[in-house]
């Protein structure tokens, strides 16, 4: 059996070799997953249950500020349902970007001493933020339970749909996270951003609560999408599919440029972290 | 088999844009990678490895010597693909695995057994193959009944062993260690040693950086010695070897103080001499593990300065054990000369190397100088008074002082 020859040079190794490498290292990618899932509630007296807590704690308060107080129009659903909704897909946004964008100089002593394809540690990251979503998605379901809500079959949607938050998360993290390497401004940046990026979303307010003239700037947010497309399939309402397309379109290009500054960031990552 | 064909490779100094370091992490940063010291014609960018050209038949060891800052680890890291060389090539057959610092990806929150899967595949293993060998690498590492507790709970000795263990069970075709040596107790660096003498028989590649001439010596058939990013010399061990060591013992103490001093204190305080157990110059010395060591700097300031505190660092294996002062508080020195004493008490190390550093400090405008590697001492435990540094937290009580004339 002839053993497999490596050429290491100054080039950049093309799409295909890239991506034939990130195969074979596939498990490592379910092997840090893992371990961030496992080790996210250790040494926590309430484990899991913060998963449960963060969300519905939010929901609270926003039914009461924005629901009660402020009576914010909810397309006819009851404001705390319609609030859960749009935090399920929002937490799972937003938590998986910081932790992207924090991910490789996190790791730092990998980076610096093992080699393997850099873009497995963001990669590796979102899958906390998944186990959330899924978490939350089930906390939906019962609290729709208790408002008498049936959900509905368009719920067999929502795979697609997190594909496509985990499109909009991948392109935007790992952008975020090799920019990080060189300048950690970007560690105050981040949640600074998406903290005014939550009340640019349809979370708390429907699309239709914009005037039609300016809906349209709505629909440049590639979250806009995800959060009215799992807030429908949730809840049997018409799926936006204009606000869909337009997120998934955004989506791939921000993924098609992530992915390039990534992958031309990544030589310096050993230098300059 | 590995051919490295005009391998170069420059780092570039002062493009690293990095706002939110400070001053301080700057400072130690330089403190630690004496390479930048290298004169360089280009202030911003310098070269770790210069037109490095090298082959290694397939199964032949390859020993790599040269002072700190030679290009060594640069050389490896672009090796193991950490980092892309600026020019040139390299052409590998088969699976190359790095044994550059055991323990690396080691999560201290999960389990043993969990942490054998986790660095088992950053090492690059599969999943099967670890389940296949996990009996093993327990057993090697003799920590079965720890293997459920987190390892966070170790002691050092068995975090290291564990991961040691780990390591040595990839089976790569070829096998990269630098310097593991340095860390463990005698009886784990001769393991290294077995297991990397069996990669080495069992016909792989095996590439091993050290200072340790002996080691280098009893393992590898052929030395290539790198200085200044250069290749100096390479051939058959025994005769870089010895070639190497003359170079050595043809520089003193002083001379290598005084030309690896850096730093912007550098041009003001001036190191004259640099004694060691009151009469010895020499850059490598043997010592009893049971006896203090002395050393003794003598400065010449150009200028009248404020707070100055002068420092001795103590390294092993390329890390800081301790750093001692000669003042306990900054304090002003006159221009002319002044002596630093510094006391390195005994009973510290066993059997050791370690590589002493010296320097100082300007509180006032934060200018410092610094020189790293500038006398090898090898300590010697005679097994009755040898004390067990195993679990090294160690209180040390060294001491300095300082007299002006």
């Amino acid at each position: 059996m002839s053993k497999p020859i490596t050429i290491i040079d100054a080039n950049d190794s093309t799409a295909r070799q890239s991506l034939i490498e990130l195969w074979s290292f596939r498990e490592l990618i379910s092997i840090l997953a893992l371990r961030d899932i496992k080790v996210r509630y250790k040494q926590t007296a309430l484990g899991v249950a913060w998963a449960v807590i963060q969300p519905v704690f939010m929901m609270a308060i926003f039914t009461l500020l924005f629901g009660r107080l402020a009576k914010i129009p909810s397309d006819g659903i009851p404001y705390p349902v319609f609030v859960f909704s749009g935090l399920v897909v929002w937490n799972f946004f937003s938590a998986s970007i910081s932790s992207c964008a924090n991910s490789l100089v996190g790791s730092q002593a990998m980076i610096s001493k093992v080699y393997f394809p850099r873009i497995i540690i963001p990669l590796a990251t979102i899958g906390v933020g998944f186990v959330d979503f899924m978490i939350a998605s089930m906390v939906l379901l019962i609290i729709m339970a208790i408002y008498g809500l049936v959900p509905q079959v368009a719920l067999i949607l929502l795979p697609i749909f997190a594909l496509g938050i985990f499109i909009s998360v991948l392109g935007i993290g790992l952008w975020l996270a090799a920019i990080t390497v060189t300048y950690r401004d970007f560690r105050f940046v981040v949640p600074f951003m998406l903290q005014l990026w939550m009340y640019v979303t349809p979370v708390i307010y429907p699309v239709s609560f914009i005037p039609q003239d300016y809906r349209w700037l709505m629909y440049l947010n590639p979250v806009t999408g995800w959060v009215s497309g799992v807030r429908s399939v949730f809840l049997g309402t018409p799926i936006d599919w204009l606000a869909c397309t337009s997120s998934l379109v955004i989506s791939l290009i921000l993924l098609l440029i992530g992915v390039r500054y990534f992958v031309k960031a990544e030589k310096r990552f050993a230098d300059v972290i | 088999m590995i051919e490295i064909e005009g391998l170069w490779k420059q780092y570039k100094l002062g493009n690293t844009v990095d706002l939110n370091r400070s001053f301080r992490e700057a400072l130690s940063e330089k403190f630690s990678s004496p390479k930048r010291n290298s004169a360089s014609p280009d202030p911003q960018s310098f070269w770790a490895l210069r037109d490095i050209d090298l082959s290694v038949p397939e199964g032949k060891s390859l020993g790599l010597i040269g002072h700190n800052g030679a290009g060594k680890s640069t050389l490896l890291k672009v090796l193991s693909r950490i980092t892309k060389p600026t020019k040139g090539r390299i052409k590998m057959a088969g699976s190359l695995s790095s044994l550059l610092e055991v323990g690396t990806g080691f999560h201290p929150e999960l389990s043993g057994r969990e942490n054998v899967f986790l660095y088992g595949s950053i090492m690059g293993m599969s999943r099967h193959e670890i389940q296949s060998k996990f009996d093993d690498i327990v057993s090697y590492a003799g920590i079965e009944k720890f293997i459920d507790t987190p390892v966070k709970r170790y002691s050092s000795g068995m975090y290291v062993r564990l991961a040691f263990s780990i390591a040595a069970h990839v089976e790569p075709d070829i096998l990269i260690v630098d310097e593991v040596l340095a860390v463990g107790d005698k009886s784990f660096r001769e393991r290294c040693l077995g297991k990397m003498d069996d990669v080495a028989q069992s016909g792989r590649t095996v590439i091993f950086v050290s200072h340790n001439m002996n080691a280098v010596a009893s393992l590898c058939q052929e030395v290539a010695w790198l200085d200044r990013g250069s290749l100096k010399l390479l051939g058959p061990t025994h005769h870089v070897i010895s070639e190497y060591e003359n170079s050595i013992a043809a520089t003193t103490a002083s001379e290598r103080a005084q030309r690896l001093l850096d730093g912007n204190l550098a041009g003001i305080i001036k190191l004259e001499s640099l004694k060691v157990q009151q009469q010895s110059d020499a850059y490598h010395l043997t010592v009893r593990s049971d006896s203090e060591v002395e050393v003794e700097a003598t400065w010449k300031s150009s200028e009248n300065l404020q707070r100055v505190v002068m420092n001795l660092g103590v390294f092993s294996g390329g890390v800081r054990l301790f750093t001692l002062q000669d003042v306990e508080e900054p304090t002003e020195v006159r221009s002319g000369f002044f002596t630093s004493k510094f006391v390195i008490p005994a009973d510290v190390f066993n059997n050791a190397e370690i590589s002493l550093a010296i320097g100082g400090k300007e509180l006032i405008q934060g200018r410092w100088c610094w020189a790293t590697d500038v006398v090898r001492i090898t300590t010697v435990a005679d097994g009755l008074n040898a004390v067990p540094n195993e679990e090294d937290s160690m209180i040390c009580h060294g001491s300095g002082s300082r007299s002006q004339q």
